[in-house]
């Protein structure tokens, strides 16, 4: 994942707000120091990947039964 | 001695075999290019002549005796901790030792010369950063390489060596052989040699071969299987063509190579091709980057990543931060993805044998600020190529990418095959039949560096 900040995607306004909030507020739970820089690159990898993200936690997948003691050599049983 | 190290494997091995070739003299012969042609490419970061003497001097014999060949930065060898392009380790610090591709390797009669640059920490598809500086494609040597297996695939289209040994997670073998003009094959998971490797409990990466052509993936597949990879005809292929963003968002270069290549390959195997989709094809990209990118991170502190230094790239100290920050539910329904596609793939695969679309949507982006440009837009090659090569670590099948043209640029162009798990003998196949059906004009032909 890397971050080119004048590439598609990327987010605007408040949701631009949002995601400083989150990346900041997170970090800070974290006690994880970032300088500006890295908080830029973070933003611009969060403004690409966010919306594939959000689509993934909006999908129910209810439906699809766990495959137990998944063999990745093999397909599934 | 300059003439075999342009050869292929299996004739530098073959020379060796019939005695026409001493293989001392064709080590040092390796050695010497290495030291001429690799400042242009920064393929290989180590040399270690007497360890490879060493090897050779030990060599038992086998499929490969007195090959010359390179390893990527991503395994410990007896005498050198791997360093995955980075410059300092994220877990407990690595040590030297015997890992599988190493054993391989020697029992295979082959001599290691060197240590290939990668991706710093194997967390990027362009290999333009590392500690040791970035790897250049030898097509262009302001573009990228591919990553993460920079370094083996410059090496092998710089003709440094004929082969070697890079490993694959999200892509990482094939987008360096797709972007360098090589032959690239991600094998089934779990059916080449990964012992030693830093992420124990992988579920995504293995170690693969990379090549010239498809007859020399054969033979350091078979290395790396401990296996012999038999050769037959494909024999009416059943060719699986997924219509929408796997094809329509691609560069129109890219998009024409691979679709002719795919007719020709069905011309020449007197097969089909059909129009097939599976399930979870939306969540893809994604879910086969969270679950790549966060299977190492188990021994990850904040503190630890926190004393990252400034000698580790602005980029990964910012993407190490983030997947902290990755809600955790998401990695769980990547995990139910997986299981979707999986599901899907396993019925697919029976209605056709082979499916196809271009291994990277656009040709090698430029070493400084990469970008791709999509019909759909610029993106960072990082978000559009797992949407390519990502299908297969998440579900454990085998991809090949084969070199199938060159844009107007002059940048070669990868079709990518994958086929069911434990098949990877039939993409080998259809990759030969590909390369036969073109004439061997595209893995025969050498960049201007090497030419």
């Amino acid at each position: 994942m890397t971050a080119a900040r004048e590439v598609s995607g990327g987010a605007d306004g408040g949701e631009a707000d949002a995601v400083q909030r989150f990346v900041r507020a997170g970090l800070e739970l974290l006690d994880l120091e970032a300088g500006e820089a890295e908080i830029a690159v973070i933003e611009a990898v969060d403004g690409l990947y966010r919306p594939v993200i959000e689509r993934l936690l909006e999908d129910e997948l209810d439906e699809i039964e766990p495959e137990p003691g998944t063999d990745m050599s093999r397909p599934p049983a | 001695m300059s003439a075999l190290l342009d050869g292929t494997l299996r004739e530098q091995a073959a020379a060796v075999a019939g005695g026409d070739a001493d293989p001392a003299e064709l080590l040092d012969a390796a050695l010497a290019r290495i030291e001429e042609r690799n400042p242009g490419v920064n393929a290989i970061v180590e040399t270690f002549p007497e360890h490879s003497r060493r090897m050779l001097a030990e060599a038992q014999g086998g499929p490969l005796y007195g090959v010359p060949v390179a390893i990527k930065d991503e395994w410990p060898l007896p005498w050198r901790a791997e360093r995955l392009g980075a410059a300092q380790h994220l877990g407990l610090p690595p040590k030297p030792g015997e890992s599988g591709p190493y054993r391989a390797l020697r029992d295979a009669g082959a001599v290691i010369v060197g240590v290939a640059n990668m991706h710093e920490y194997g967390a990027g598809s362009t290999g333009h950063i590392s500690v040791f500086g970035p790897a250049r494609n030898p097509w262009n040597t302001d573009r990228c390489p591919g990553g993460s297996s920079s370094g083996p695939g410059a090496a092998v289209a710089a003709r440094l060596v004929s082969g070697a040994v890079g490993a694959d997670g999200i892509g990482s073998i094939r987008y360096p052989a797709a972007y360098c003009g090589l032959t690239g094959l991600k094998p089934t998971f779990g059916r080449s040699a990964m012992q030693g490797h830093h992420v124990a409990a992988t579920t995504t990466i293995v170690s693969g071969p990379m090549c010239r052509d498809a007859a020399d993936c054969r033979l350091l597949g078979g290395v790396l299987f401990g296996d012999q990879l038999t050769a037959r005809e494909p024999d009416g292929l059943r060719i699986g063509i997924v219509p929408g963003e796997l094809w329509d968002d691609c560069d129109p270069e890219v998009n024409a190579a691979c679709r002719q290549a795919a007719e020709a390959l069905r011309d020449a195997s007197g097969g089909t091709i059909t129009e097939v989709d599976f399930a979870g094809r939306e969540h893809v990209l994604i879910s086969s980057i969270l679950v790549g990118s966060t299977e190492e991170l188990a021994g990850m502190t904040p503190k630890r990543i926190a004393g990252l230094g400034d000698d580790v790239s602005l980029v990964a100290r910012a993407l190490l931060r983030y997947r902290l920050l990755l809600p955790a539910v998401a990695i769980s329904k990547s995990l139910r993805v997986r299981t979707l596609v999986r599901r899907s793939l396993a019925e697919l695969f029976e209605r056709v044998e082979v499916l196809a679309w271009p291994t990277v949507a656009a040709p090698a982006p430029p070493l400084e600020n990469p970008t791709v440009n999509l019909p759909s837009g610029a993106y960072p090659p990082d978000y559009a190529n797992p949407r390519q090569a990502g299908i297969a670590n998440l579900a454990g099948v085998p991809a090949i990418s084969v070199p199938v043209g060159l844009s107007s640029e002059g940048l070669p162009i990868g079709l990518q095959l994958l086929a069911a798990w434990g098949r990877d003998e039939l993409l080998l196949d259809a990759a030969e039949a590909l390369e036969r059906a073109n004439g061997r004009q595209w893995v025969d032909a050498a960049p201007p560096l090497a030419a």
